[in-house]
Order: structure tokens, then sequence, then C-alpha cells
């Protein structure tokens, strides 16, 4: 097993879209940023005009909106915030997510492999502890580059609450790996790249909340009242945990980044196993 | 136990309601060059994805190094197989492709992609990226990853398909070069009779899914080569004046016919020798068939491409 994961990170390293996904999460927050400075200076006329809108926030598509309080200093855990939980991030993941479990099936180097493993399936666990890699890498990153587009948009450095920061970022991390593993199994089971990256892509514009609202509706009417299933999806913990979550607002996030992590990688990596290359 | 590296039992492949392969029976010798000859869609590589375990079969069984079912997948790191076309990533180099399959294999041994990239006749591709490279360097390189870990069965599906002829002549080389240095057993698949009649050992014909014939290759150049083809009421009666006049390379085929394989330009002479005995003889004439003609009328016509 130690093997295959090697194996994977050798190929993930050298793979073009690891660096041009890296470069454009680069371009993406420095652009997210720097437009954070005129959303930040637009509120602070509003503010000083008394003018400030009541429009409620539209659900659908992505929405990076900066969680700063009028006359607050914007922070870096603020940007974190708005790009974590606007799935801004998850968008460059999930696409190099599909490429890369891809990438041994398009290319047919499967077909050197597949053949001599006692069990396929473990190949789907490589490839998820290659992402997990990845999704770490990925965070660590995308913190050195906000706080480097921070300073240099906004000059000034003011980090926010550090232990609040670390933890936020890290049950993100856990939802955001649980997102990438989700688009890994449907670029397995579909074996289809095109279909698999618009999926991702549309998972992080909340199109799914089109089919969560109507699965409410259903649910209502059998007489079961506020029920929520994007309480229960991880784009929806993804979007649902708040700056300073409680303890159990973690526990549930982190509860359902496994549960679904798990289910995912097991149902794909058995369907691998199963299935002809 | 027998004696064969590889042989399969009713081998079956069904989709849905069409048999793409049909109880077939290989039989493939210990160190052989196995080729396995068919037209497009013939069942050739359903065949050997079976036996490489990139598809499981419907019905039968795979015997390979004498171990088949739950044992056999313990064996299957001593397969090494190229399917269809050579599976690269084509934006890394030779030597970075079979790193990637050196790491999946545990192997860490210095200068061991440098030698498979020699033997292949890959050691100058450098940093060229494969995506660079022309289809016989991509076949070669294919060899080279299908021969990472030393595996003692090569499986090789069509390995010189759209090749020019000097990529043909240069894979031909290695894969004999392969046979003689490592013992391997290979088993190759084409359409193309004449090209594997060059390097193979031993030959299975496979037709819409069936197993038509299998022979080594000294039958089938029995079967094609040019001879003096005899044709007799009892044709044992000939037996020993064939011995009396010297010739040793003969052949009784059928109830009718004696084939003989030597001193062509003497059928004059052993009709009149056959004659003098009082023996009938209703016919006697050279004869010979074209490897591609023996094929296609043991597959029923010309090709459908």
């Amino acid at each position: 097993m130690l093997n295959y994961i090697k194996m994977d990170l050798y190929r993930m390293f050298r793979m073009k879209s690891f660096l041009v996904i890296g470069f454009a999460l680069i371009m993406g927050t420095f652009f997210t940023t720097s437009m954070s400075v005129m959303d930040y200076n637009a509120m602070k006329e509003e503010t000083e005009k008394n003018l400030q809108s009541d429009e409620e926030p539209v659900n659908l598509g992505m929405d990076v909106t900066l969680p700063t309080r009028p006359g607050q200093m914007v922070t870096v855990y603020d940007q974190i915030y708005a790009n974590l939980h606007g799935k801004f991030i998850a968008l460059f993941m999930v696409i190099f997510a599909v490429l890369f479990s891809a990438s041994d099936l398009s290319s047919g180097y499967i077909k050197n492999i597949g053949g001599q493993m006692k069990n396929r399936g473990s190949l789907i666990l490589s490839k998820a502890a290659a992402l997990f890699v990845y999704t770490v890498l990925t965070m660590l990153f995308y913190l050195i580059v906000q706080t480097a587009a921070q300073a240099v948009c906004f000059r000034n450095l003011e980090m926010g609450p550090l232990k609040g920061l670390m933890i936020y970022l890290s049950v993100q991390t856990l939802l955001h790996y649980a997102l990438l593993l989700i688009c890994m199994a449907v670029t397995v089971i579909t074996r289809n790249k095109v279909f698999s990256m618009a999926f991702a892509v549309l998972v992080c514009m909340n199109v799914m909340i089109i089919l969560y609202s109507t699965i409410d509706k259903v649910i209502e009417k059998l007489g079961i009242e506020n029920f929520n299933l994007i309480r229960y999806t991880v784009t929806g913990r993804m979007s649902l945990l708040s700056m300073s979550p409680s303890a159990e607002g973690c526990e549930r996030a982190v509860l359902t980044a496994v549960l679904f992590g798990i289910a995912v990688t097991a149902f794909s990596s058995r369907i691998f196993r199963k299935r002809d290359i | 136990m027998n004696n064969y590296l590889l042989c399969t039992r009713g081998l079956t492949k069904r989709f849905g309601h069409h048999n793409a392969v049909d109880h077939v029976d290989l039989h493939i010798p210990k160190g052989a060059i196995y080729g396995f000859i068919g037209r497009n869609g013939a069942g050739k590589t359903t065949c050997l994805k079976m036996i490489s375990g990139l598809s499981a079969p419907t019905e039968g069984e795979i015997e390979i190094f004498g171990y088949r079912g739950r044992e056999l997948e313990q064996m299957r790191s001593r397969i090494g197989c190229l399917i269809e076309a050579p599976g690269l990533y084509e934006n890394m180099t030779a030597y970075e492709n079979l790193k990637t399959k050196c790491l999946f294999c545990g192997i860490h041994k210095k200068g061991y992609i440098e030698d498979i990239l020699e033997t292949v006749g890959l050691a100058d591709a450098g940093k060229k990226k494969t995506r660079h490279f022309s289809l016989g360097m991509k076949q070669r390189l294919g060899i080279g990853l299908a021969l990472v870990g030393e595996p003692d069965l090569l499986v090789l599906d069509e390995p010189i398909n759209g090749l020019d002829p000097q990529g043909i002549a240069e894979i031909r080389t290695t894969l004999y070069r392969l046979q003689q240095e490592r013992s391997l057993t290979i088993l190759i698949s084409s359409h193309i009779l004449e090209e594997l009649s060059k390097i193979a050992t031993d030959y299975g014909i496979i037709h819409n899914g069936t197993l038509l014939q299998e022979l080594t290759r000294e039958e089938l150049m029995c079967r094609c080569s040019e001879r003096i083809e005899i044709t007799l009421d009892v044709p044992e009666q000939a037996v020993p004046v064939l011995d009396r006049l010297g010739f040793t390379r003969y052949q009784v085929t059928d109830k009718t016919h004696i084939q003989v394989y030597e001193r062509l330009n003497e059928s004059a002479m052993l009709n009149m020798e056959l004659s003098k005995e009082g023996i009938p003889v209703r016919g006697i004439t050279i004869t010979s068939e074209e490897l591609e003609s023996y094929y296609l009328n043991l597959t029923g016509g010309a090709f459908h491409a």
C-alpha cells in the first residue's frame, strides 16, 4: 500500500495541473483580496452615509463576502473565512482532484499496473491518501498566499484570533478533503472527466441547493418540519461553519466529513475492484 | 500440474448476449513466444485482458505458473503486460514513467531504470516528454514498463500495430533478445501472421471468439512450405520406397496424401519409382501455401478490417 501511495504522490507532484492550479490559486487569491479592498471601502462609505443595504444574500452561485463589520479592520482570518466559506478555494482543489483521479484512467497507465495487484481497490485508497497530502499542502499554501495578499492589498497585516483561525482552518481542511473524495469517487465511477468536472464545479457553485430544497419540501410534506438537508452535507457544513464555531458545530462538521469520506472512498474502491479495466 | 506456463480452460467473456471470447483453451509452453493471431474484433484483446487480470472471465479458468483462482492473484506481479496502446503519462519522460512503475513495484535499485531503457533502446531519450515520442518509441517504452518487476510472462497486445517496417524490426529484435536473454515467455497478439512468423515459436488462431487452431512453428511451416504432394490410395505403401530412395523429411498427412519436404526437383523420379513398384499414383504436384493465405483459408476468406 505504501508503494502505491509513493507512486501516486510522485505522479501528483509531476502533474502540470498541480503547478497551473497552484498559480491560478495565487492569482485568484490576490484578485479576491484586491476586490475586498474595494468592497471594504464601499462599505465604509455606505456606513458613513448610513446607506447600508438590507438585501438578502443570494444562495445560488459563488459568494465570497467579507464578514468584517463596518469600522473593524479586515483580518487574514476574515479573508480566509470568506474564501473557504464561499468555496472559492474548493473550486481550485476539486478541479485538481478530478484531473488527478482521471489521469491514470485517461492515459491508460492503469493498464500497466491494474492487473498486477491482489486488490485493485487499494489504488483508490492510495489516491485518497495522495489527495489528503494535497489538501493539507494546498491549505497551508493558501494560508501563506492569503497572508501575502493581505499585506500587499491592504498594506497592513492583521491575522485575527489565531486559535480560532487554526480551529476553523483545520475543520475546513477536513471538509474540503471530504469534498475532494466525493469528486474522486464521481470521477472513478463515471469514468467521464467532463461530467466529473462539471459536477465538481457546480457543487462549488451551490447548485445542489436546488436539489436540497426540493428534497426538504418533499420531507416537509411527509410531516417532518424544519428539516434542512444542507446541514447534513459536506458543502452545507462548509457554508454553515461559523467563524467562531462551537465545539458542537466542529464535531458535527468533522463527523459529516469523516462519514462522507469513508462512505464514498469505500464505495468507489469496491466498484473499481469489481469493474473491468 | 502440466508442462505449460499458461493454459486456459473454457475461457469465456460475455458482453450481454455476445460471446466476445467463447470457451478458449490456450496452451502456452514455458519459454515460448506464442503468437496469438486473429482479425480485428476476433477476441484477442479481451482474451489478453483476462489473462493479464484487467478483466474478469464470465466463465472458465486461467492457470498461470501452475496457479489458478485466488492463488493466481498472488502471482499477478509476475506478469507484465502491454494491452492496446501503451499507457503513458505524456507530460513525463520515459525515465519518469518507469520510475512511477518502479515505485508501484517497490523497486529502488540504483541503475534499474537505466538498464530497462537500455534494453528497449531508449537510453538516449533523455528529458524528452513522451508526448513527443514516435509511435515506435512509445511501444518500446510500453514494453519497458511491462518489464519492470522482472516478469516471467510478458503479454503484448498488437505491439507492432501502426509501426513502419523499421519500427516493426526494432520491436521484433527487442522481443527476440528478451526471450533469449531472460528466458521470458511471451504472449504476443497480432493480425499480421507474416510478422509473427518471424519470431513466434507457437501459434494460436482465434476467430469470432473461438480458438480455431493451436500449432507449433514447425507445424505451421510444414503446412505452408513448398513440398511434393503425392495423392495415393494407400499412402503407407509408398513409405518403404521413400525410405529406400533416402527421403527423410516426409509425412503421411491423411488417408490419401503424403507430403515430401525435400528434393523438390526429383518429383518425376519419385513418380517413376512408385510406378515401378506397382503403386498407383493418382497425382503428384509441387504445392505450397503462403502463411497469409493459410490463415485466411482457416478464418474463412478475406479480411474485414
